[in-house]
């Protein structure tokens, strides 16, 4: 993908942005989007936090694959016995997928997840390709 | 001097913010049972120690606030949520029987059932024959 020069000069991560407008499955701001996520930029790749109440991390996969990384799952409905009656339904269940493009490629290695009270916590590292290098220079 | 008032004055304005948060209301769903009613009321981030459930004149109130810790140092790029205190209140009438309500509280959700006071709730009667 080719991205234009200016938009770097204004804000680097810009970038960053432009690469979630243009994901699979998302329209930010829909309500509908689930799970919801709050990304940052760390100085080994990124976090991703996504808020998902409810769910067996059992039921959770994580995929990376270059710069692409999906959660997908399921939401269980629970089980009120046969006699229940639903007379609210705010909240959604079954299954759910949602991707991220992030502005570097992923190390699948080093992807680290947690869950906890409802959040999962995802930390992905850059892969070595994508690390900033150091360039000697030679006298003479 | 100065420098206690201008802490005091820190402190205040950290106060106020705090005040000022926004209270989200949670998602809940409403099942009816046989012998009562579940809620299942969504706060993501809180455990069970961040609760704080009243059973009031016939209102039943739910406020927590969540304990999850977010990255902080990072440079935040994208949001879509924020994890600030929740609060929402829920009539209940009087048939339920407030000393038995049961709470649990499991990633990120609370379950509160409540159950019918048996002495209001309805009972059959049968028709003798004769």
């Amino acid at each position: 993908m080719v991205y234009p020069a200016r938009i770097y000069r204004a804000d680097p991560f810009e970038i960053l942005r432009k690469g979630l407008s243009g994901l699979p499955t998302a329209r930010v701001s829909s309500a509908a989007a689930f799970p919801k996520l709050n990304i940052w930029r760390t100085g080994q790749g990124a976090a991703i936090v996504a808020e998902m109440p409810g769910i067996n991390p059992q039921k959770v996969d994580i995929t990376v694959k270059e710069n692409l990384l999906s959660i997908s799952g399921e939401r269980a409905q629970p089980d009120c016995g046969n006699d229940a009656r639903w007379m609210r339904r705010e909240r959604s269940y079954g299954q759910f997928t949602r991707a991220v493009t992030l502005p570097f490629r992923i190390d699948p290695e080093n992807v680290k997840a947690r869950y906890s009270n409802g959040i999962l916590f995802i930390a992905a590292g850059l892969s070595d390709a994508d690390k900033p290098r150091k360039i000697a220079i030679k006298a003479g | 001097m100065s420098n206690d008032m201008e802490t005091t004055t820190n402190e205040k304005l950290a106060q106020q913010a705090e005040q000022a948060q926004p209270v989200q209301m949670p998602l809940t769903d409403i099942v009816e049972t046989s012998d009562g009613a579940i809620l299942l009321i969504e706060l993501p981030g809180c455990s069970s120690d961040d609760l704080d459930i009243e059973l009031a004149n016939g209102v039943l109130t739910v406020a927590a606030r969540p304990s999850v810790s977010m990255p902080q140092e990072e440079e935040l790029q994208h949001i879509e949520f924020v994890s600030t205190a929740y609060e929402r209140s829920f009539q209940v009438s009087k048939d339920f029987d407030p000393d038995k309500t049961d709470a649990s509280m499991r990633d990120g959700v609370l379950t509160l059932r409540l159950h019918r006071s048996e002495k209001l709730a309805p009972r059959k009667i049968s028709v003798k024959a004769g």
